[in-house]
């Protein structure tokens, strides 16, 4: 079974490129509903589809309000419950296929976080985020920050 | 007569802010995933 096709048996799952960048080893998915997705759930399975593929990571465009809470920034996601923490880019979900290593940060990317940060005036504020979701144990769902966009 | 028309307009506008805010309680929140995956077969994710 090809590797699209069984993502595309995912529930919730809305569209699927039709082909994936090659360059980069990378797809694009939209959910239903803009629903958020898992990480785990979807690295679960690609494994249990057994198409010889491995979800080496998930990065997401995500719309919400930028917020403290604690210690940590975190990014309501607008629309619904879901509460995400912020953190500093780690590494890039993009590939250089030929070199077969993650494709470095960009200047830009690199200090996406401390800017967002710095436009933090002690209130929520619209924002879009694109970066790496991942789950870090005890933490629950973290965004890392490579590009932001502030929204009106 | 004048009363049920008035009644018909408010019931549509009604209609149509309902549904204005159920497309905004189902706006998608996560725009679009990118997903990285290895793959292991030589047809790699072309497939």
């Amino acid at each position: 079974m090809p590797v699209r096709e069984g993502l595309a048996r995912l529930e919730g799952v809305e569209s699927i490129s039709q082909r994936p960048n090659v360059n980069e080893g990378t797809c694009e998915l939209r959910m239903k509903s803009g629903r958020l997705l898992d990480p785990e759930i979807l690295s679960k399975h690609l494994y249990d589809i057994r198409v010889g593929a491995r979800l080496r990571g998930l990065e997401a465009v995500v719309t919400g309000s930028l917020d403290k809470q604690g210690q940590d920034y975190v990014l309501r996601v607008a629309g619904t419950n879901e509460v995400l923490r912020l953190a500093a880019l780690g590494c890039k979900v993009q590939k250089d296929t030929d070199r077969k290593i993650p494709l470095p940060p960009t200047k830009s990317e690199d200090n996406a976080f401390r800017k967002l940060l710095a436009k933090w005036k002690g209130k929520p504020l619209p924002v879009q985020i694109t970066g790496p979701l991942i789950r870090i144990e005890g933490k629950g769902l973290t965004l890392e920050v490579r590009q932001f966009e502030l929204k009106p | 007569m004048k009363r049920n028309l008035i009644m018909k307009h408010l019931a549509s506008g009604i209609i149509a802010l309902t549904s204005v805010w159920l497309s905004c309680a189902v706006r998608a929140e996560v725009r679009s995933y990118t997903l990285g995956i290895d793959v292991n077969c030589p047809t790699g994710l072309g497939e």
